[in-house]
Parts: structure tokens; C-alpha cells; sequence
């Protein structure tokens, strides 16, 4: 067996290191966001969420933004690794969003009195989930590899446009969703500030641990396809 | 502190978390598989073998 398949299938030390530095980056940031982030003044505690909520969404559009990439690569290079990057990043980018809208709609309710509004961001955001869920059925769908990794290429790089798109919403169209980031600066005291910049620290650190742990998945049911194929070759 | 920052705060724990549990059981489970197929076949290689001995 070829060095590089044998260590792929336990935890390598790298990735051991970034799961602990992952965990301890989340425990500061969650830290931060009870104990060193202020209490807004119009919205008190249940403003605390936002810091986490902007960073699964700002790490959720990172994650379709590797996909999108990957997916270029992969109909230029052909490789299987670009194929596998685009598929792992869409899986977590998905979890992430979800996190988004669902955490989303747990502080539009005491604050607009509502859980859902079909306003322009809410909307996008959920046709973009939609679209999402629809790429990880294309992923499981029995389709000859090369085939199957052409079209999610494809579908990768089209569903990206929902990701400018949920970006300019609240900039382009009138919308309830407040806009925290403009041209004008960032509507925060300096530790809101710090706590959100900690926070999307922290979700980037996971996003790429799981990312990481998802394309060794990947690699190891590669590899447990090649020995069938192999075996099945052999008894014929 | 309000009921729907605990919630949030509960999601946000628990689905990095459960991600990275269930990858990580999958991945036990094909390397598992993975295994008893070099199991057999290498049984088979030396079956094979000893046939060719006797």
C-alpha cells in the first residue's frame, strides 16, 4: 500500500492540530461574545447572536466561493482533487448557511416580531439554500464519476451568483435586514468589532478543519473503490 | 438571557460538532471496510498459492 493511502486513514497530526486550535479559537470567541462584547443598547442580549450569525454566513459564502473555484479548475484541470474540494466545501458552506438562516430567524423573531419575512436577503438566502440542498442530491445521485463531477462543476459555478447577490440585496433593494457594513464604516463600538473579526476567525479555522476532514473521507473512499475495481478485475 | 440566544448559541455548538462527528464515523467505517477487503484478498493470494503447490 502506498505510503500516502496509509496515512489517510487515521488522523493525521496536522489535522489533530487544527481541530484543537478550531475548538479553542470557538470557546475564545464564544468568550467573547457573553463576556467581553457589550449589551446593545436598543436590542440588549439577543443582539449577541449576530456576531456568530455574520460569521457563519461571511464563512458559508467563503465556502461556495471554493466551490466556484474549484469547479473552474476541475473543467480546465480535469483533476479529481479539484472535484473533491468543490464538493467538501459545498457540503460545510451548506452547513454554515443553514446555521445562517436558522440563527437568523431566532433573532427576527423577538426583534421583528416575525421568524420569516419574504423580504429581498431572506428570500435570496433561501433560494441559495435550495440551490445548495440541490447540489449535495447531485452529489449522491448514481452518476458515472467524470459526469457527476462535470455537472456539479457547472452547477457550482452558476449557483455561485446567489452569494453577490445576498451580499448587494440589502444594499441594492429597500430590506428590513439591517446593513452593518457599508461605505460609510462598520455601524460597531471597537468590541463589537473585535468580537466579530474573532468570530469569523474562528469559523474559518473550523470551516477548514472540516473541509479538510471531508476531502480525507473522500480520498479513503477512493481509494476503498479502486481495491473493489481491482478485485473485481482480478476474479474476471 | 434570552431563550433564543441560548437556542442559537446550541445550534452553532451543535453542527460544526455533529459535522465533524459523523465525517469522522464514516470515515472509520470505510477504512473498517477497507480492511476486510485486504483481508480477502490477500487470504485469496495465498489460497491461490497454495493450489499452484500441490
Amino acid at each position: 500500500m502506498a505510503e500516502e493511502e496509509s496515512t489517510r486513514r487515521g488522523p493525521r497530526r496536522v489535522d489533530m492540530v487544527l481541530a484543537a486550535l478550531s475548538g479553542a479559537a470557538y470557546l475564545g470567541a464564544m468568550w467573547m461574545v457573553f463576556g467581553y462584547a457589550p449589551r446593545e443598547a436598543t436590542m440588549g442580549d439577543v443582539q449577541r447572536i449576530f456576531y456568530f450569525h455574520v460569521a457563519s454566513a461571511w464563512v458559508g459564502f467563503f465556502g461556495f466561493f471554493v466551490t466556484f473555484a474549484a469547479g473552474f479548475a476541475y473543467l480546465l484541470r480535469g483533476a479529481r482533487r479539484w472535484d473533491i474540494l468543490a464538493g467538501a466545501s459545498a457540503e460545510i458552506g451548506l452547513a454554515f448557511i443553514t446555521m445562517t438562516l436558522v440563527t437568523g430567524m431566532l433573532w427576527a423573531r423577538p426583534v421583528w416580531g416575525v421568524y420569516w419575512t419574504w423580504e429581498p436577503r431572506l428570500t435570496i438566502s433561501a433560494v441559495q439554500w435550495l440551490l445548495y440542498v440541490a447540489y449535495a442530491m447531485l452529489r449522491r445521485s448514481v452518476m458515472e464519476t467524470e459526469r457527476q463531477a462535470r455537472f456539479a462543476a457547472v452547477y457550482g459555478i452558476v449557483a455561485f451568483v446567489t452569494v453577490p447577490l445576498s451580499w448587494f440585496a440589502i444594499r441594492w433593494w429597500r430590506t428590513i435586514h439591517p446593513v452593518v457594513i457599508s461605505a460609510e464604516g462598520m455601524a460597531m463600538t471597537p468590541r463589537m468589532v473585535h468580537t466579530l473579526v474573532a468570530s469569523v476567525g474562528a469559523f474559518t479555522l473550523v470551516y477548514v478543519t472540516l473541509v479538510r476532514q471531508r476531502i480525507t473521507l473522500e480520498q479513503v473512499r477512493d481509494d476503498l473503490a479502486a481495491l473493489r475495481f481491482a478485485q473485481e478485475s482480478g476474479e474476471r | 438571557m434570552p431563550i433564543y440566544v441560548t437556542v442559537a448559541y446550541v445550534v452553532f455548538s451543535a453542527v460544526p460538532l455533529g459535522l465533524a462527528v459523523s465525517t469522522y464515523l464514516r470515515r472509520k467505517r470505510v477504512v473498517r471496510e477497507l480492511r476486510r477487503l485486504e483481508a480477502t484478498s490477500s487470504e485469496g493470494h495465498a489460497l491461490g498459492r497454495r493450489g499452484r503447490n500441490t
